[in-house]
């Protein structure tokens, strides 16, 4: 994948241009644009299509956030039919699709983040300034696995040693009582160890650093100069009220000079994920037809 | 001097960054602020958690009780709002302290989002149960004390934590803060603020006096978080 | 020039009446290789946690400790953290973090180093070790040996001068213990660290060292070239000398004399000095086969829906009363055969049957109770009370039995295992031969008709090891059928009827002991490795003496 090679503070800097803009602004064009270049980008990207569970609650999650805003806000000028005594208005129910999604592409896109930063990538930006939180952090991550496969262990084993007894729930919580209780022992018992081994090797001398192993080349420095360049432009653009959007009264966008620059900028910006990607794949078909 | 720097840094940027929000995003100011509210509570006590030394005994005793109660939220992630996170970062407060009480609450959410999925919420989820945690270490005589307190602050942290998530949610789905929004999603989420809270005080009377026994023997033993 | 100085040194452990070292004296010269053996809780581990100053235990210390002439006392943090290395026992507990590069860049950052040179410090270790191919891989993905490797090399970052190392691959399976094993003889050869390593293991060591330490109760009892450890030998009892390797315990007992074989290849030099016209040990007639009491057929078994088979046609036949042993590679699914047979997990065709009654139909309780039980290959993971009588009663609860009838039983079993003063105890406070003695006691109070145990020397000293194998003797004499799965051949050698190597998901090879050992080249007894091809069947040391003895000395 292309965005490997790419410095995870771009990656971050990326998700940030993406997602603010859609998250504080009213402009559909924002949602539209932002949901679409994350499903493209995931078609790109995903080995496998979506699960048909993950679809389906997504869908529920829209068609709810749909209907609430009509449900409560009676404001718009067209009105549809009445519910209850209350006006439904074309306006609402627009501005329900907008918040949906908006929900729905902040979602897909922190999806997309999740995967493109991994925790250790993750960690690496954060060990910079708060390394101790990044060293807590990635401890603690080390120990769930461990954890986890003691207690199913321990479980395991007093499953079999008749701890649980006849199966009922009363017999069953106090044998989980007491296997996370022991747990809780073991676990203190291997903070303890680990702690010596973290001495053993130099830890609570003065001066720590922290190393990551990703470094900040001249492409992540020109990347993240463009990423700079075209946020204080939109910024620019949403500042000066040009991207305006409102729904009540009626459905009415802001029309300026540099409304069309705003909305290119940022389609631009939501596309080239995906452009990325896509452009990385044709570039690999190609070399490896060549071999 | 560098300090003095920070300060003035701070001072400067913070209202700059808030009143930058107010004028570029006018209406959506609200998530704004509350998103910077969010980030900017947590990080006095991450910084003075860096700030301060803490040996490499306490740093894994935090370490174990994040990684359990994010195993507890795993564990338990098929009942929505029934999780033992809250119990153990007032567990850890009550023995450790208020700071203490903050880290393992606030950084549950954020590691246990590794598994869950980052996104908006997370600085939500740190400040809600930081703050959990640092009330629980601020108020630790007193439900040390109670077995009765104790459930009570335990409820009470549940109900509290829901409502500063149907902030979020309001925020989130209807772009800005709206009253009445916002109280169609407490009524929507009424049924797991329930759970939040039972879950809260089940977990509390199971656990607050084997764990808590356990955390103090090692306080003693080895003289931590003192 | 001497590296590291011990003078009468002496220590104390508080609210100890005895003193866990006394007055011991040696020194390290450097890039030397030095073992330290000895019996469990001789001071050999208290030893080495004492020349690393950073974890050295609280207590009464007297006597001095150098380090390149400087005291330990005066001796820098900087100087001590890095230059002197330490290694546990635990692979799992000596891991800080999440990922591969981050824990070997720990130890550097630790020390305050720049980016630059923490980039090229990990790059020559993850190279050196051969670690590259899981330099991006999540920590807890890593077999055991793995992560003992990755323990060595983060240590190793740090350019240590002396390596201290506490019974290494006490947790690891041989042939993880031996890739260990080469890596400590590499870092000596080619980068002249100095080692003074801890070990029971002593087969592969041993050929290795310039120099071994033999202590007992606190004192050096012998200190000296290893080859001397022969003529040493005589004059010790016979539960330290059972832990020396196959060969020198041969030269002891054949009464040899001059240097004594360290290897097996020297060992099969060795009795080349005597005839081998007699090549077999007379063998008992195998013991009538009475009725399974374990008999699996065709059976599959995998993890979830989408996993790999762990199980693939498996079949394996146990007798009542005897003493089975399954051996074979890790992770090759031997525990899985064992959580398949106790009901645990079910496999999904095939069949399993205890007793002649299929394990599906023991309903869940029915079937600890007096049928099987499992003594799991942490025995901590047995406990889960804060004293072992707590633990033990449990058992008891199980089985239905309470008041007198519980505390007759308690105490009869604690008489019969040794384990009286260790009942009050926290069963985390025991050291690993008294855990595994109090487990085996738990298992054994809920009186199995079948006993399985998952590698029970696993960390044992061979004293332990002799007493495990004493118990297992008594109850097998009792009518218990036992199945014990391990990669302890010679233990296998000298209590068990039948043995089979499991091998892609089934059983491959059954059959009576000495045949499948004497058969084997590689799961077999060091003994027998040393007699193959000259003897026919003995597979432990002292068939070997007898078989020697009785052929006498070639005449040239």
């Amino acid at each position: 994948m292309a965005y490997e090679r790419i410095h995870p503070a771009v990656l971050a800097l990326y998700f940030l241009s993406v997602t603010v803009p859609a998250m504080f602004s009213l402009n559909p064009v924002f949602h539209i644009a932002a949901f679409a270049g994350a499903v493209l980008f995931m078609i790109l990207t995903e080995p496998e299509p979506p699960k048909a569970r993950t679809v389906l609650w997504m869908s529920v999650l829209f068609i709810a956030v749909v209907i609430i805003n009509p449900l409560f806000n009676h404001r718009g000028q067209t009105e549809l039919f009445f519910l209850n005594g209350h006006a439904i208005t074309l306006e609402s129910i627009f501005y329900g699709v907008r918040n949906a999604l908006c929900v729905l592409s902040v979602l897909l896109w922190c999806r997309i983040f999740n995967r493109m930063v991994s925790s250790e990538k993750l960690l690496a930006l954060l060990g910079k300034h708060l390394p101790k939180t990044a060293l807590l952090i990635s401890s603690s991550l080390r120990l769930i696995p461990l954890l986890r496969h003691r207690a199913e262990e321990m479980r395991d084993t007093q499953k079999e040693l008749g701890l649980y007894g006849t199966g009922e729930v009363t017999d069953r919580l106090a044998g989980g009582a007491k296997v996370f209780s022991m747990l809780v022992t073991w676990s203190l018992d291997h903070a303890t160890a680990v702690s010596a081994s973290m001495k053993a090797r130099g830890y609570g001398l003065k001066g720590r650093t922290t190393y990551s192993i990703y470094r900040f080349g001249r492409r992540d420095a020109i990347r993240m100069a463009l990423l700079l360049g075209i946020d204080a432009a939109i910024l620019g653009v949403m500042a000066s009220g040009q991207m305006a959007f409102s729904f009540y009264p009626v459905l009415t966008m802001e029309r300026g000079a540099f409304t069309t620059a705003g909305i290119v900028l940022y389609c631009l910006l939501v596309f080239t994920a995906a452009f990325t990607e896509g452009k990385n794949r044709i570039q690999w078909n190609y070399y490896r037809s060549k071999i | 001097m560098k300090k003095a720097v920070t300060i003035i840094l701070l001072c400067v940027l913070i209202p700059a960054v808030v009143i930058g929000g107010a004028i570029l995003f006018r209406d959506r100011f609200y998530t704004w602020l509350a998103v910077l509210v969010a980030i900017l509570s947590c990080v006095p006590f991450l910084y003075a958690f860096e700030r301060r030394d803490t040996t490499s005994k306490e740093l894994m005793v935090l370490a174990v009780m994040i990684a359990l109660s994010v195993i507890g939220r795993i564990v338990f992630a098929g009942i929505p709002g029934f999780k033992p996170v809250t119990a153990i970062t007032i567990i850890v407060a009550l023995s450790f302290g208020g700071e203490a009480g903050f880290l393992v609450g606030s950084l549950s959410a954020a590691v246990s989002n590794f598994y869950f999925g980052h996104g908006p919420w997370t600085p939500f989820q740190m400040f809600a149960w930081g703050i959990i945690g640092l009330l629980a270490g601020l108020l630790r005589k007193p439900l040390q004390k109670s077995r009765i307190l104790l459930c009570v602050f335990g409820a009470l942290a549940g109900i509290a934590y829901s409502l500063t998530m149907d902030v979020w949610t309001v925020l989130w789905s209807e772009g800005t803060f709206v009253l009445k929004g916002y109280l169609a999603a407490i009524a929507a989420a009424f049924p797991q603020t329930v759970v939040y809270a039972v879950s809260n005080v089940v977990f509390l009377l199971l656990l607050a006096g084997p764990v808590g026994k356990k955390l103090e023997r090692i306080k003693k033993k080895e003289g931590l978080f003192q | 020039m001497e590296l590291l100085q011990v003078e009468n040194l002496t220590f104390s452990y508080p609210d100890s009446g005895k003193p866990a070292l006394r007055d011991v004296s040696f020194a390290l010269a450097e890039g030397s290789f030095t073992i330290v053996c000895g019996p469990s809780g001789c001071g050999k581990s208290t030893l080495l946690k004492l020349l690393k100053k950073e974890i050295a235990p609280y207590g009464e210390l007297h006597g001095a400790r150098r380090y390149q002439g400087v005291s330990y006392e005066e001796l820098e943090a900087r100087v001590s953290g890095s230059q002197i290395g330490y290694l546990a026992q635990d692979p799992d507990s000596q891991i800080v973090m999440d990922t591969v590069w981050q824990e070997l860049a720990f130890a550097p950052e630790n020390l305050g180093m720049k980016t630059e040179e923490i980039r090229s410090r990990v790059a020559e270790m993850a190279a050196y070790f051969g670690i590259e191919s899981w330099f991006h891989k999540k920590t807890e993905q890593l077999s055991g040996g793995q992560k003992q490797l990755l323990n060595l090399a983060s240590v190793m970052t740090l350019e240590p001068r002396v390596l201290l190392l506490d019974e290494p691959t006490a947790q690891l399976d041989p042939i993880a213990a031996g890739d260990f094993f080469a890596m400590i003889g590499r870092l000596h050869r080619e980068l002249g660290v100095t080692v003074l390593i801890a070990e029971h293991r002593l087969e592969e060591i041993l050929p290795m060292a310039d120099r071994v330490l033999f202590i007992e109760d606190g004192e050096i009892r012998y200190n000296g070239e290893p080859g001397g450890i022969g003529p040493f030998l005589r004059s010790v009892s016979e539960g330290m000398a059972a832990g020396l390797p196959a060969s020198v315990r041969l030269y002891g007992l054949l009464g040899e004399t001059g240097p004594a074989p360290l290897s097996v290849a020297e060992g099969r030099q060795m009795i080349k000095r005597y005839a081998n016209a007699i090549r077999d040990i007379a063998v008992t007639a195998d013991r009538a086969a009475g009725k399974p009491a374990v008999e699996i057929r065709e059976a599959w078994f995998r993890y979830g829906r989408n996993g790999q088979d762990v199980l693939r046609d498996a079949a394996l036949m146990i007798y009542e009363g005897e003493h089975y042993c399954l051996f074979g590679g890790n992770g090759s699914g031997k525990t899985t055969l064992l959580s398949v047979i106790c009901g645990v997990h079910k496999v999904y065709a095939g069949s399993v049957k205890l007793f002649g009654k299929p394990v599906k139909a023991f309903r869940d309780g029915e079937r600890n109770r007096g049928v099987t039980a499992m003594l799991p290959q942490d025995p901590k993971a047995v406990f889960v009370c804060d004293t072992v009588r707590e633990d033990w009663e449990l058992a008891c609860k199980t089985m239905g039995i309470s008041g007198q009838e519980r505390e007759k039983a308690i105490t009869a079993m604690a008489e019969r295992l040794g384990t009286g003063e260790l009942l009050a105890r926290h069963p985390y406070d025991l050291s690993g031969g008294e855990q595994q003695k109090a487990a085996l006691g738990k298992v054994l109070l809920l009186n199995p008709k079948l006993l399985l145990l998952d590698e029970p020397t696993k960390g044992l000293d061979a004293a332990y090891k002799a007493e495990l194998r004493g118990i297992l003797k008594d109850i097998q004499a009792a009518g218990t059928t036992i199945l014990t799965v391990t990669h302890d051949a010679e233990f296998a050698a000298e209590c068990a009827d039948r043995a089979g190597l499991f091998f892609d998901g089934a059983v491959a090879v059954s059959g009576p002991v000495r045949d499948v050992f004497s058969a084997n080249a590689f799961y077999t007894t060091a003994a027998c490795r040393i007699a193959r091809g000259y003897y026919g069947n003995p597979i432990t040391v002292s068939e070997i003496a007898e078989l020697c003895q009785k052929n006498g000395k070639v005449t040239s």
